[in-house]
Parts: C-alpha cells; sequence; structure tokens
C-alpha cells in the first residue's frame, strides 16, 4: 500500500477510535437524559432499559411545578452572576494596579494575592462561615457571594495581560494630555482587556455555578439552595424517584452544556490561561 | 547508485500551484545547490525529496528508484534543518545515535557509530552535553552529525548556514566542502546566498517563483547566464544594467547619453537591448577609448575599491582591484571590457549570444 | 509630585479589592490557623488554648486516618488514570487537528469537566446503581456476578476515582492539547526521518517534551482531588434515598467534626493539616520545575 494511502488509513482508524472514545464519555451524560424521560416505574426495572419505551414529561413537568428547581436556578444564577460581576470589576482593577504602578506597598500586596492563592477554599471557609453567620448573611444570597467576590487567579490574569499588552507609553500620552487616572482606566484600559476579561467572567461564572462546599455550609433552608446543593440533597427529601431525580439533573446539565459549546472559544481560553499560572 | 533525478515535479497548497514542473537530474556524489530568492521553492523541492511534503505530480528517483510513495525514514536520506532541530532533551551523543537506536542496534554499534561522526565533526568532547548549552555552529556540527551517522544515499542541507555569523559561516563552508570530498554523498544543498552556492557546489540550480531558471556548473551560471535574472543573481557584487541601442549588424552599442561601445552582436532586430556588465571588469581607464561616469559615492576595503557611478544616466557599480580616491561628483575614464558584456533582450531578458 | 499623586491613586484604588481581600481570605486563613491551636465547641465563649494537642489527636482518630487514606486513595488514584489517558487522547486528537471532526472531539471530551458536580454525579450514581444500573446489567449479561458497587468499602472508592477521573479527562487534554501545540514541529519532522513511527515519536519525543504539562496537570488534579467532597457526598451517601455507603473524604471529616461534633478547633486543626498537604505538593512541583531548568 502506498504510504499516502496508509496514511490515510490510519486515519480513518483513528477518526472510528476517537469517536467510540468520545460517544463513551458522553453515555454518563445521555443515559441521564434518556433516564428523565422515563416513567418511575420504567427507573425500577431489572435489567435496566438504555432508552424510555414511554418517553413521558411528567417528570420535567413535576421538577418545574412541585419541586423548589426554579427557585434554586434563580439561586444559582443571581450568585454567580452577582460573584462574575465582583470578581471581574475587582480584578481589572487590581490587576492594573498591580501591574502599572509598581510601588513597594503594592508589590506586597500582589505578593499577598499569589501567596494564598494556592490555598483551597476549603481550608478556611470555616471561620468564613462564622463571619457569614454573624452578620445574619446565612441563607441568602449575600451569603453565598462573600465567600466569591474575589479570585486571585483572576488578578493575576489581568495583571500578566495588563503587562504584555498595555504599554506604558500609552498611559503616560494619556497623563500628558491630561486625563484623569480613573478615565485612563475606564477608557484606555479596559477596552483593551475585553479578551481576557470575557475569559475571566466565564471561568469566575462557572466557578460560581458549580461550586458545592461552600454552598452547602452556607445555606441550610430549602428555599436558600443553590441547584448543586438542592440537587444533592434531593435525594432524602423525595423519596426514591430516580426518574424525577434524573430529570431535575437533566434539566440543570443542559443549559450549562449548550453554554459551553456556544462559548467554547472563551471557556477554553480562560482555562488554558490558568495552565500558564506558573 | 545515488543519482537523483526530478521528473516535472509540481506542487500545490489547496489551489495555489508552488512548483510548475521542475525537471533536473544530479549525477552520484555531485554536490548540488539549489538558489533563489525567498519564495521561489527551493525547500519545497527539498521537502518533497524528504517526504515531508506530498507530491501533487511529477516523480522523483533515487537511483532506480521511484521514491514518490515511500515513507521518509525508508528513502535512506539525511537532512540538516536551518535552526538544526535538535531533539532538547537528549544529549549530543543520544541526538546523534537516535536513528540508530529506532533501528535496534546494539549499544557498542551506536556508541561506535556516534564517536567516528564526532571525530570527524570535531565535536568529541561534547557528547554529553545538551543542545542548549552548545553554540550554533556546535549545534549545526551535531546535527550534520546526526545526519552522518546514519550514512545516507542523499544529503539535505536547508540554509543550514544562515543563522551564522559571517566569520563562522565562511569557516563551516569550507568545512562542509571538505566533508563532502571525505564522504562522497550526493548532496542538495538549498540556500539563498549565492556565494554559498558557488564557492561549495558542483552544479547550481538557480530558481525564481517555482520554476528553474538555469541549472549547470557555478561557471557557466558566470560566464553565460541564460537570462538577466540568473545574469543578476550570480556574482557579487550584482551585474549592473544599462538600456542601449544598436542596428542589425552594426559593430556598436549605443547608451543613453550617446556613449559608445564597441562589441559586435548578433542582434536580429534593430532598437533596444539591455547591456549587463559585472563591476570587476569596468577598469580605470586613460583617453582613448573610455567611458565618463560621474563618481556618486566609494567604499574602500584596503585591497578594493568599491564605487557607484553614474553612467548614461544609470548607476552601476564598479569593483576596482586597487586603491582609488577620487572626490565624490567628479567625472572619471573607465574602461569596459566589450568582451565580457553581456546583451540581453529588453522583453524577455534572454541572453543574446555574443 | 506627580509620582506621589499616582502612588495615591493605586492605594486608593487597590484598597477595595485588598479589603475585600482581607477579610474574606486573609482573615479567616489566619483565624484557621488560630483556631486549630484551641479549642471550640461553638456554644461557649470560651475557646480555650490547647497547643499541638488538636493535632495530637487526629492522628489518633481512626476517622480522620480513614478519611486521610480515601482521600489519599482518590487523589492518586484520579492522578493515576487521568494523566496517561488524557496525554494519550490529548496525542490522538492533535494528530487529528486537521480532520474535520477535531472540533467535535474537543468539545466531547471535556464536556464531562463541564458539567457540575452533582448532576454528573446523578448520572454515575444510577451506573453504579446495584440493583438498577446498567454497569451491573453489562457485567451480568456477559456473565459475570453483580457487584454492590457503592456498598462495598474498596469499590465505592474505585467508583469515586473513576468519576473523578472522567471529569478531569477533559481538562487535562486541553492543557496537553496546548502543550502540543507549542512543540517544535521540525524536531519531530527530524523524528521522522530519523525513522520514528507515530508511536515512537510519541514514546521519545512527545512524552519528555511535555514532561513540564505533566507535572503541573498532577499537580493540579492531586490538590483537587486532596478537596473531593461534592462527589462523594453525592454518590456514595447513606441517605434514605440512595442506597451507598458513606466514603469519608477529609472535606466531609471536617465538616463533620465542626459542625456535628461542635468540635470548631479541631477541624481548624485538619484543614491546616489539609493545607500542608497541598502546600507540600506545590512545593514539590516548582522544585521539580526548577531543577529542570524551568523550562
Amino acid at each position: 500500500m502506498s504510504a499516502r494511502a496508509r496514511v490515510r488509513r490510519t486515519n480513518f482508524m483513528l477518526d472510528i477510535l476517537l469517536f467510540v472514545i468520545c460517544i463513551l464519555l458522553l453515555t454518563p451524560l445521555i443515559l441521564l437524559i434518556a433516564n428523565g424521560f422515563k416513567t418511575p416505574q420504567e427507573m425500577l426495572v431489572w435489567p435496566p432499559t438504555l432508552f424510555p419505551k414511554d418517553p413521558t414529561l411528567q417528570n420535567f413537568h413535576k421538577v418545574f411545578t412541585e419541586t423548589p428547581l426554579l427557585q434554586w436556578m434563580f439561586n444559582s444564577f443571581a450568585f454567580a452572576i452577582l460573584s462574575t460581576i465582583a470578581i471581574v470589576s475587582t480584578s481589572a482593577l487590581a490587576g492594573y494596579i498591580i501591574g502599572k504602578f509598581p510601588f513597594r506597598s503594592i508589590n506586597i500586596i500582589f505578593v499577598l494575592f499569589l501567596a494564598t492563592a494556592i490555598i483551597p477554599f476549603e481550608v478556611y471557609m470555616i471561620p468564613l462561615y462564622f463571619q457569614v453567620k454573624a452578620l445574619g448573611l446565612l441563607n441568602s444570597i449575600g451569603g453565598l457571594l462573600v465567600g466569591y467576590l474575589v479570585m486571585s487567579f483572576g488578578i493575576f490574569l489581568i495583571r500578566q495581560n495588563v503587562i504584555a499588552s498595555i504599554p506604558d507609553e500609552l498611559l503616560e500620552a494619556a497623563r500628558i494630555d491630561g486625563a484623569g487616572e480613573l478615565w485612563i482606566f475606564w477608557y484606555v484600559v479596559l477596552p483593551l482587556l475585553r479578551g481576557p476579561l470575557a475569559a475571566l467572567a466565564v471561568l469566575a461564572f462557572f466557578q460560581a455555578w458549580t461550586a458545592f462546599a461552600w454552598p452547602i455550609i452556607v445555606t441550610t433552608r430549602k428555599a436558600s439552595f443553590t441547584i448543586e446543593v438542592g440537587l444533592a440533597n434531593f435525594q432524602s427529601a423525595y423519596t426514591i424517584d430516580l426518574s424525577l431525580l434524573s430529570a431535575a439533573s437533566a434539566a440543570v446539565m443542559v443549559p450549562s452544556v449548550l453554554a459551553f459549546v456556544l462559548l467554547r472559544r472563551n471557556f477554553v481560553e480562560g482555562i488554558a490561561a490558568s495552565g500558564m499560572k506558573d | 547508485m545515488a543519482t537523483v533525478e526530478i521528473n516535472e515535479l509540481r506542487k500545490s497548497f489547496g489551489d495555489v500551484e508552488t512548483l510548475h514542473g521542475i525537471s533536473f537530474s544530479i549525477p552520484d556524489g555531485a554536490f548540488v545547490a539549489l538558489v533563489g530568492p525567498s519564495g521561489c521553492g527551493k525547500s519545497t523541492i527539498l521537502r518533497l525529496v524528504a517526504g515531508l511534503e506530498e507530491i501533487t505530480s511529477g516523480d522523483i528517483y533515487i537511483g532506480d528508484n521511484i521514491i514518490n510513495d515511500i515513507e521518509p525514514k525508508d528513502r535512506n536520506i539525511a537532512m540538516v534543518f536551518q535552526n538544526y532541530a535538535l531533539y532538547p532533551h537528549l544529549t549530543v551523543a543520544q541526538n546523534m545515535g537516535f536513528s540508530l537506536k529506532l533501528l535496534k542496534k546494539s549499544k557498542v554499534e551506536i556508541e561506535r557509530a556516534v564517536k567516528e561522526a564526532a571525530e570527524i565533526l570535531g565535536i568529541g568532547e561534547l557528547l554529553h552535553r545538551l543542545p542548549k548549552q552548545l553554540s550554533g555552529g556546535q549545534r549545526q556540527r551535531v546535527a550534520m552529525g546526526r545526519a552522518i551517522v546514519r550514512q545516507p544515499q542523499v544529503f539535505l542541507f536547508d540554509e543550514p548556514l544562515s543563522n551564522l555569523d559571517a566569520k563562522l559561516r565562511v569557516q563551516m563552508r569550507a568545512e562542509l566542502k571538505a566533508l563532502h570530498r571525505r564522504l562522497a554523498t550526493t548532496t542538495i544543498y538549498v540556500t539563498h546566498d549565492q556565494i554559498e552556492a558557488m564557492t561549495m557546489a558542483d552544479i547550481v540550480v538557480v530558481m525564481r517563483d517555482g520554476n528553474v531558471e538555469q541549472v549547470g556548473r557555478p561557471l557557466e551560471l558566470y560566464d553565460k547566464p541564460v537570462n538577466q535574472f540568473v545574469a543578476g543573481f550570480i556574482g557579487s557584487p550584482a551585474m549592473g544594467f544599462l538600456p542601449a541601442t544598436t542596428k542589425v549588424g552594426s559593430n556598436e552599442m549605443v547608451f543613453s547619453d550617446g556613449q559608445v561601445l564597441s562589441k559586435p552582436t548578433y542582434a536580429t532586430l534593430d532598437g533596444g537591448y539591455i547591456i549587463g556588465l559585472r563591476p570587476e571588469h569596468i577598469r580605470l581607464g586613460g583617453d582613448g577609448a573610455s567611458f565618463k561616469a560621474t563618481i556618486e559615492a566609494s567604499e574602500q576595503t584596503g585591497s578594493e575599491t568599491m564605487l557607484v557611478a553614474r553612467l548614461a544616466d544609470q548607476e552601476i557599480t564598479i569593483l576596482l582591484r586597487e586603491r582609488f580616491d577620487t572626490p565624490i561628483g567628479d567625472a572619471h575614464a573607465f574602461v569596459i571590457d566589450p568582451t565580457a558584456v553581456q546583451v540581453f533582450d529588453s522583453k524577455t531578458g534572454a541572453r543574446l549570444e555574443t | 509630585m506627580l509620582r506621589r499623586k499616582r502612588f495615591w491613586f493605586a492605594i486608593m484604588a487597590i484598597l477595595p479589592t485588598f479589603a475585600i481581600f482581607g477579610w474574606v481570605r486573609l482573615f479567616p486563613i489566619i483565624e484557621t490557623l488560630r483556631l486549630s491551636m484551641h479549642e471550640w465547641n461553638l456554644l461557649s465563649k470560651n475557646k480555650p488554648f490547647v497547643g499541638f494537642q488538636n493535632f495530637i489527636e487526629l492522628f489518633g482518630d481512626n476517622q480522620f486516618l480513614d478519611a486521610l487514606s480515601n482521600t489519599a486513595i482518590i487523589a492518586f488514584g484520579a492522578m493515576a488514570v487521568t494523566i496517561p489517558m488524557s496525554l494519550v487522547l490529548a496525542a490522538i486528537i492533535y494528530h487529528r487537528t486537521r480532520s474535520r471532526f477535531a472540533g467535535f472531539y474537543e468539545t466531547a471530551v471535556f464536556i464531562p469537566h463541564v458539567v457540575s458536580l452533582v448532576p454528573a454525579a446523578m448520572a454515575w450514581k444510577w451506573i453504579f446503581d446495584a440493583k438498577l444500573g446498567p454497569l451491573n446489567a453489562v457485567i451480568v449479561g456477559l456473565g459475570g456476578n453483580a457487584l454492590p458497587w457503592l456498598f462495598d468499602p474498596v469499590l465505592s472508592v474505585i467508583c469515586i476515582i473513576l468519576l473523578v477521573s472522567w471529569q478531569t479527562l477533559g481538562y487535562g487534554v486541553l492543557i496537553y492539547l496546548v502543550g502540543f501545540r507549542n512543540l517544535p514541529k521540525s524536531v519531530f519532522e527530524a523524528a521522522q526521518l530519523d525513522g520514528a513511527s507515530g508511536v515512537q515519536s510519541f514514546l521519545y519525543m512527545s512524552a519528555p517534551l511535555l514532561k513540564p504539562i505533566t507535572l503541573y496537570v498532577s499537580v493540579v488534579t492531586l490538590i483537587s482531588g486532596f478537596n473531593v467532597y461534592a462527589q462523594a457526598y453525592v454518590l456514595a451517601s447513606d441517605t434514605q434515598g440512595a442506597p451507598g455507603r458513606q466514603v469519608r473524604v477529609l472535606v466531609l471529616d471536617m465538616l463533620e467534626n465542626s459542625f456535628q461534633n461542635f468540635r470548631v478547633g479541631y477541624a481548624a486543626a485538619e484543614a491546616v493539616i489539609l493545607l500542608s498537604i497541598v502546600l507540600m505538593l506545590t512545593m514539590i512541583q516548582f522544585g521539580l520545575l526548577r531543577g529542570k531548568g524551568g523550562r
């Protein structure tokens, strides 16, 4: 066989292999969605069926009307949006200052940011919990927010971008023209940071949306659960109704997967950037 | 027999054809230089011979075998890349021995072959170093060592000296030439530097825009360039061109300012032509049959003087093998050797036999 | 004069962020360190200083040791599965970069990472279900015995490792793909000419040249492995709705000590141990990277 044909055959086999692997990877999620369409009785059948024999929408209907899922979705969404706004604003400003104003005190602050960046949230969330409790913010979006107001990595990301793509001369020129510092930040720096800020926003949203340990200790009342917490405790609140559970999980999962598929570039940029940290 | 034959080779990238039917032959053991300006396709030809790119149409033979569909590793060739492409995580010895290791040769054999090649190239002491610890010249030798160890039928070089400083380049040129004489392996050498091609090669292939302009021995290209492009490309400093008119059967060519050059031509038409003058063929003249040119700039190197002068309203370069000090702006007399002058068709650029 | 103005602007501008940071990061971290040396049962005002006693007690506490070993096994297990698989997968996907399916592969591989923890765990929980799940159905269909995946202490840990690996695979592939794209192309051409096949190229060139990335991904997956919580909570919980035997992990043990056993100082000590492990892993990463000349 000629070299060219051999290469084509290998590529074809590799494509098949990759296809199979991808389908296998997605199978658990496909099954989950399929389960959402099964009747509760069909869920208890053994051996289990792959796809529902009698697909029904009753589970989804029940999930949205009889469970607090919508409330949870609202909670998660509000929490994630507010957290994103907070993180993007603090990171943009702090990153800019640290990047372009190299005074000693600023550098010390930067080192502090950096040093705490590697410490996982779970390590210090208990004392923070007590702070939130003392402020009476338990079971509220505000309380959730407290843990997700700043992101060390976000500050670092903006700093790197500011140093790499905003020339000092640009800022000096604006200053010479008489522009105030805040004006410079708003009209000169921010527009140039659009790309990294978008990637950061996606990352921050994703982080808040999928948070688990913090929300689970901060929210104890059903109405204030986030989606993650609500789903996790779903099983104890409702007697075993796997199809309902699957429907709820699927209802939560599908939008975020869709959002990912559409926003893939931003997502990947943000996560790849986190890989260049050190 | 490691002859290489290129036959009607074409290469397209997508819809763009970059090689338009290249054909030439390389005798066994010859050192062939592929020269041309950037983008002429010389590197592409090299990569096609190596098997790193796919041939769109045409054939390549090594010896009697057509190698179009043979994998690079089975073609029995070795290549030295422009940036050396050394394996950064392997020592010099491991770099050179890698191909043998893949062939599952014994450790003893590999060591011996590597040592031999290292001796030839003078890098025996560097065997345990990593590429990043080596200078440019040393890395280049390791790259060559890696190629030599494979004992290939054909060596391919892709502008190997262009990343070296001028002095090192001159030294390596001589060493490469000596190496070729010692190993007698067929070599295809790509470069944009025509001096390298002229000094090192047995045969030079001049290329432009995906076409072969001329194939021949270096001095052939110098003495009998086939067209204006080759004439202007070969030789340094480059040939100067002046328009002149002549009549059929006349023994004279007239420049635009009326000055006359006595040169019989075989022009078949009256009209304008291009005269090619090499800077080294113009000498200082006295009175008599001389040309007047105005000096515009002068560079002294100690043994030579390079002048930029204006003759017949054209800027030409003059290379004098002596010291010559004349104020800028003065006119001076020069002698042009009519037999060394070349005449080109002003429309096609082809050289006329004179 | 100008410089002082800029200095004050910088300080003022960064102050809000720093203040928030101090409140939600610095203060709790210091508090955790401080509390670890005290005893506090949440209710009383009294928080007596007890020195290192919490730590000493922890190392005799079977539940803690259980949690520590489980967590370590999960973390290292997930890493051992994820690293080779994502490297090989990234190599294959990179090889087929020019295929029209490349986008699909990258997207599909990454989706498990994007799906939030709890729905993903729910999906797998059903698969692992001893009585109703398809995994056992397939095993029985092939002639084997149904296994109590989520009940058996060993098997349930394996389940968590599988779940965590499945989630992390996409991340590893992504980072490796970036690494592959940054590898020097000419080195691979040279290897090809030297006679390396695709597999040999991968083993002798790609894998060693990607060592810094392997190191990074290892440490990241290890650290997040030590922080595992949601997956253990969902997958192997013993709430009435879904049968499973509880797998103790560090974070779970820590929260239990704090909120169920009312021993906040004790829990803080656990947090400090978790912190030390994370710091140690990070140090090792730095050390190993520097040793290679920090490429």
